[in-house]
């Protein structure tokens, strides 16, 4: 997990410094500025939240010397192996922006179906 | 078949991703041949104006959004969980529902050639104000706007996915500093992703609203600015271009890896430079612009020089990952070293263009041309064929027949380099990009010739590799002939489970104590 | 249908014109950027013949059939320490390099010698010269830009409708003409003749057509072009 908080601390860093030379550099141009701060509030939001998980985090894969029988039992979730939501969701998602382009009332319809199979899915993880 | 629609399974959606963007590339290559039918001599009637430049812009947009860019992340859902030592990826219905987001984004934006006015026709770039008026207004456009919306969503999506797998997800004794170099580019790739992509939805969607609900972001009758444009697009598209090559740096470090027989050289020098390069691309966008007057170009200039420095770094550490090795060049490796002299000469045409002043001359020339396509094409696009080799045995228990995979090397890089040198030289004699035709001066219309017979090869090279998967199938349906776990030697933990993999990847995961896993079990 | 190609590229004097360009441009700005263009050809071709050199000699000496024994070194520090300083002095010199090129060649000075309006739109060039003679081109009928030999032109460059992309290979340049921006610089010609221009940046149907000629003549003929209000053409 150091190598998390290490990955979007230095990339927050090196954002925040490239923001200001470019400023510097260039600032009747606002563009370029804005965009570089608003990623390295981006990177900085994430570091934050990197370093904050760090403390509670103890993941097996950290341990360079621990065997598949201590990690045994552990839990890591829900790994489904098959779904129906997912292509109904891309369907549902492709149809509400089509919407935009055709009428309304399919692009409603398209979020619809994602929001309803939003649904269904968290029921389908605790089933599983 | 509806085991393949609802499948959450990271291998299959892999596979169909990997099928998905080699179906693209068919398309698309078949575009480009269209290019090179009409180019081939000048003041050729071939294609009509109109529909030359609905091609082109199709043919980019499919190579970039549809095929290159993918297949990495595509091969990437395949791989990562294996050479981790995880049952499946972080989110496997999320993995899905990016998949078959992907899949209706490239039907919806092919889709534009059944429309009144066909497809769009403003190049994948779509500068406005170009974009929004005459030739960009159609629903073509509108319908590659909405593709790559749906598109991006996906790739955020599986950039999230794939993040949250290699940080969490690794087996015991797994640490960062042992993953495989393929696993660090999947994770720069994915970093970039974020930092990027949300600037390409926001573009697009400002062009959605200048185009149907009364914007003027980029009209400056009413205030608005072209070159706003530039810089929102160019701020996703040149990371994008990054995503486009650190998957394939990584594929290119296993693959030369293995067939040297050696250790990766310099594997922290080959973490940092990811990173350095991941970082640096985020500062370079406006390279692009070095024409319009209207940015900073020695900052730009000075950012562009920096990169070619952990780009550098990599090429030598595969070098000295061959160097005193014991090298043997079965296909994946020819591929591997035919990527390493393309992309070589595309990286130092990249660097002559970082100088602004070189740029004057040879931007939105073919010159340019030249240099995307030896460090897409040639680079990234022969790794893509180096994994199809490599992992073609994993994926499907079938080996792909040797012989006729060496044809198809020896065809492509020959193909490849007749149809792109000439290209160089064109640019340098004043043929700009993007025209559906061309005076009969200069040395134009031999060049375009040579380049057209070129194509005509690497084509044929590419239906050798497809001749080469139908008969590899084939072979296998009529006799079956089971695959090692490890056909190649190689190092990493998809190697350490059977030809295809099962259910959740491993029946019993080795111990994990180096960077080469599979070595120490058959040492132990 | 397509204008035959004598109508709007000028007659060509030269019988081999591969980077001919790149060997002798025809202003003074241009030969300022060759020598940037020398620089970087020398250096990506040592860069190139070495990386090449070393990954033959790999494919060479380290084939299995030649070497059945790999070594199994994964590192050596001073060396890769080496080959991060040694391509990042080089940057820094090409980018000095890059510097001294490009800050002339931007550079427009506060009170030309000559000024000429060039708007660009789909799909030819209207040139506005100094006394209020105005000429606008079509596709088929591209306009000529006339230049006063070795006085500094300033263009004024513009759109009318969508970005376009004024390039002059001869010259070794190409500015963007953007629709609301007024993008200035300067061309001093040093060579009497006829070069070949076009626009470079995608405008549509008809970008492929979109061509202008530059002929550059000698001062007295140009100040008798502006005096007679474009009657006598040079």
């Amino acid at each position: 997990m150091k190598s998390f908080v290490g990955i979007f601390g230095c990339s927050a860093g090196f954002g925040f410094v490239i923001a200001l030379v470019y400023w510097w550099v260039a600032h009747e141009e606002t563009v370029g500025t804005v965009l570089l701060g608003v990623m390295t509030a981006a990177l900085v939001f994430a570091a934050i939240y990197a370093v904050i998980g760090e403390r509670s985090a103890r993941l097996d894969g950290d341990e360079p010397d621990l065997t598949n029988a201590d990690a045994a039992g552990e839990d890591l979730g829900v790994f489904t192996t098959s779904s129906p939501y997912p292509i109904l969701i891309a369907a549902g998602a492709g149809l509400g922006l089509l919407g935009l382009l055709w009428s309304p009332l399919i692009g409603i319809a398209g979020l619809t179906v994602v929001v309803l199979c939003l649904w269904r899915m968290g029921a389908e993880s605790s089933r599983v | 078949m509806i085991e393949w629609m609802t499948t959450t399974d990271h291998k299959k959606i892999g596979i169909m991703y990997m099928v998905a963007t080699m179906t693209f590339f068919v398309i698309a290559g078949i575009l480009a041949m269209l290019i090179r039918a009409q180019l081939a001599r000048p003041e050729n009637d071939f294609l009509s104006a109109h529909a030359y430049n609905q091609i082109f812009t199709l043919h980019g947009t499919a190579m970039i959004f549809f095929v290159i860019a993918p297949f990495g992340l595509g091969l990437a859902n395949f791989l990562v969980p294996l050479q981790i030592g995880a049952p499946d990826v972080a989110y496997p219905r999320l993995n899905a529902t990016a998949f078959w987001m992907f899949a209706l984004a490239g039907i919806v934006v092919f889709s534009g050639f059944a429309m009144y006015g066909g497809a769009a026709a403003t190049g994948w770039t779509a500068y406005a104000p170009l974009s929004e008026i005459a030739e960009g207004t159609g629903a073509g456009q509108d319908l590659w706007l909405l593709g790559l919306l749906l598109a991006s969503v996906s790739t955020i999506l599986t950039a999230l996915n794939l993040i949250v797998t290699i940080f969490l997800f690794r087996a015991p004794g797994m640490t960062m500093w042992r993953i495989p170099i393929f696993e660090w580019e999947i994770v720069a790739t994915a970093v970039l992703i974020l930092m990027a992509f949300p600037s390409l939805t926001a573009v697009l969607a400002m062009l959605l609203i200048d185009r149907h609900l009364g914007g003027h972001f980029f009209d400056p009758a009413f205030g608005g600015n072209p070159i706003l444009y530039q810089h929102l697009f160019w701020f996703f598209g040149h990371p994008e271009v990054y995503v486009m090559i650190l998957p394939y740096f990584g594929i290119i470090t296993e693959v030369v890896a293995t067939f040297s027989r050696k250790p990766v050289f310099g594997y922290v020098g080959l973490v940092i430079a990811a990173f350095a390069i991941a970082g640096l691309s985020i500062g370079v966008w406006a390279h692009h612009m070095f024409t319009t007057g209207a940015v900073n170009n020695p900052f730009f200039s000075a950012v562009s020089f920096l990169i070619a420095v952990p780009t550098g770094v990599k090429f030598v550490n595969w070098i000295g990952t061959m160097w005193k090795g014991s090298i043997e060049f079965s296909t994946p490796m020819l591929f591997a070293v035919g990527f390493m002299l393309n992309f070589l000469i595309g990286g130092i045409t990249g660097v002559m263009l970082a100088s602004p002043p070189i740029d004057y001359d040879a931007h939105d020339s073919y010159f340019i041309v030249n240099h995307f396509h030896y460090t897409l094409a040639g680079g990234s696009m022969f790794a893509l064929f180096a994994a199809l080799y490599f992992w073609f045995p994993k994926m499907f228990g079938v080996r792909l027949n040797e012989t006729l995979g060496k044809w198809c090397f020896a065809l492509m890089f020959a193909g490849f380099n007749v149809t792109f040198i000439p290209m160089a030289f064109m640019g340098l004699e004043g043929m700009a990009r993007r025209v559906y035709t061309y005076p009969n001066i200069a040395h134009l219309g031999l060049l375009n010739a040579i380049a057209t017979g070129g194509s005509v090869i690497l084509a044929i090279g590419v239906m050798v590799f497809f001749a080469d998967v139908a008969t590899s199938v084939f072979a296998a349906a009529r006799r079956r002939v089971p695959v090692a776990a490890n056909p190649w030697g190689g190092y990493s933990l998809e190697w350490a489970t059977t030809s295809p993999p099962p259910e959740f990847n491993f029946e019993e995961l080795p111990p994990i104590r180096s960077r080469r896993p599979v070595l120490d079990t058959v040492n132990s | 249908m397509l204008p035959d190609a004598t109508i709007f590229y000028a007659p060509y004097g030269y019988r081999f014109e591969t980077m001919r360009w790149l060997l002798d441009p025809a202003s003074v700005q241009g030969v300022t950027m060759r020598g940037d263009w020398y620089v970087f050809l020398i250096a990506a071709a040592c860069v190139g013949l070495f990386v090449y050199g070393c990954i033959f000699w790999c494919i060479f000496a380290y084939r299995r059939s030649r070497n059945p024994q790999p070594a199994q070194f994964s590192g050596n520090k001073p060396l890769e320490v080496l080959y991060v300083v040694i391509p990042l002095l080089i940057v820094i010199g090409l980018f000095i390099v890059t510097m001294i090129a490009e800050i002339p060649v931007d550079r427009v000075a506060a009170d030309p010698a000559n000024k000429v309006g060039v708007i660009a739109f789909r799909w030819s060039w209207r040139f506005d010269y100094p006394g209020g003679i105005t000429t606008i081109g079509t596709p088929f009928a591209p306009p000529t830009l006339y230049l006063p030999l070795r006085e500094a032109t300033e263009i004024d460059l513009t759109s009318a409708d969508v970005t376009h992309s004024f390039w002059v290979p001869a010259f070794l340049f190409k500015r963007d003409a953007i629709p609301g921006m007024q993008n200035l610089f300067a061309i001093t010609p040093t060579r009497v003749g006829t070069f070949r221009g076009r626009c470079a940046q995608f405008c549509g149907l008809d970008h492929a057509l979109m061509t202008f000629q530059v002929k550059v003549v000698p001062d007295p003929a140009y100040e008798r072009f502006i005096a007679s209000r474009g009657v006598e053409v040079p």
